[in-house]
């Protein structure tokens, strides 16, 4: 469909799909520190000023991923991004109930019109993706560039030109996404009907509504 | 500041050593020679990390089972407040690290469901 087997010594390229990459999760509550006298936790902040290396155990997680980093510094930088890949409906909470295609039809297109966390991926058995997929653009994996490169035998596909062109729009619109609040020029009865869907969105001073009304 | 000012006086105490970022941390392109201690206390913990949280030996490793998995972790009491501070067993470390993992995925997952609860919902889209 959409994904391409790009030859076994291929570059790694940006829109790479790489299966079984380590996902680590930190928590900085709850450091788990090894040092000569054996295994502790402690909090991050008590080690933040430690000048010297230290030891601590990390959970990881064979994952799906899709590399992020640009071509060029994919070819020759230290370190490879990657964004990892799990099931659409676990990363977009509106699908979990969809079903129609036509459901189906409005979700998936949706993040070419507007700023998503998310990039759709099809289902495809010789991948191994037997459902709908999704990059979530808010998960990220650091690995070595050459360490990848030894593991080529991971990569399962790569996103085809088309595709390519998307997901490179889709990741750029997605880092340089700032806050903004959209309900700004609302009037008061638009504010109203704003504030029923989003109710800690905070009024601004020529949206407050006069002395006693409510 | 207090960074800045940390690592120009490590600069200071120790101009032999390759620091890179704003810590002292030697992480060069080089290998550097290891303490025994540290190779010795690692491989152990490597080699139980693995175990844990290898997929089974398939051809393609189904790294989506985790999602049943992630449903069944409600239950997991989340215990680590007791413990931050004193020594742990090698056992108990495993555990909490395990409990951090699946901690972040039902997080990931919470916020999922909260934010599909507002905006746009695209099945009332036509």
């Amino acid at each position: 469909m959409i994904y391409e087997i790009p030859p076994p010594d291929s570059p790694i390229r940006q829109g790479d799909i790489f299966v079984g990459l380590p996902r680590i999760d930190l928590s900085l509550r709850e450091v788990l520190l090894v040092d000569q006298e054996g295994e502790r936790v402690v909090r991050w902040e008590d080690l933040a000023t430690q000048s010297e290396p230290l030891n601590i155990i990390v959970p990881v997680r064979p994952v799906a991923a899709i590399v992020a980093t640009q071509d060029c510094d994919a070819y020759r930088s230290r370190d490879i991004t990657l964004c990892e890949i799990r099931e659409f409906r676990d990363v977009e909470g509106k699908s979990q109930e969809t079903k129609s295609a036509k459901s189906w039809k409005n979700i998936l297109t949706q993040h070419a019109r507007i700023n998503q966390k998310w990039f759709y991926l099809p289902p495809n058995e010789e991948l191994g993706f037997s459902d709908k997929m999704a990059v979530d653009f808010l998960v990220t994996l650091r690995v070595p560039r050459a360490d990848l490169e030894d593991l080529r035998s991971l990569r399962r596909a790569r996103l085809n030109a088309t595709a390519d062109e998307h997901f490179r729009e889709r990741i750029g619109e997605f880092f340089r996404r700032y806050p903004y609040d959209e309900w700004y020029a609302l009037n008061e009865q638009e504010m109203a009907e704003y504030s029923k869907e989003y109710p800690d969105a905070q009024r601004f001073s020529w949206q407050q509504a006069p002395d006693g009304d409510s | 500041m207090t960074n800045s000012q940390a690592t120009t006086s490590l600069y200071v105490e120790l101009p032999e050593t390759d620091v890179s970022a704003s810590g002292l941390w030697s992480e060069s392109y080089r290998k550097r020679p290891e303490t025994s201690w540290k190779m010795n206390l690692l491989r152990p913990i490597a080699g139980v990390l693995l175990a844990l949280y290898s997929t089974p030996a398939t051809a393609i490793p189904d790294v989506w089972f985790i999602g049943n998995q992630r449903r069944d972790t409600a239950t997991v009491a989340w215990i680590i407040d007791n413990v931050v501070g004193r020594r742990i067993t090698r056992a108990e470390a495993l555990r909490l690290a395990r409990q951090i993992m699946e901690q972040a995925e039902r997080e990931r997952s919470q916020l999922v469901e909260w934010e599909a609860s507002r905006g746009i919902q695209w099945e009332q889209v036509e």
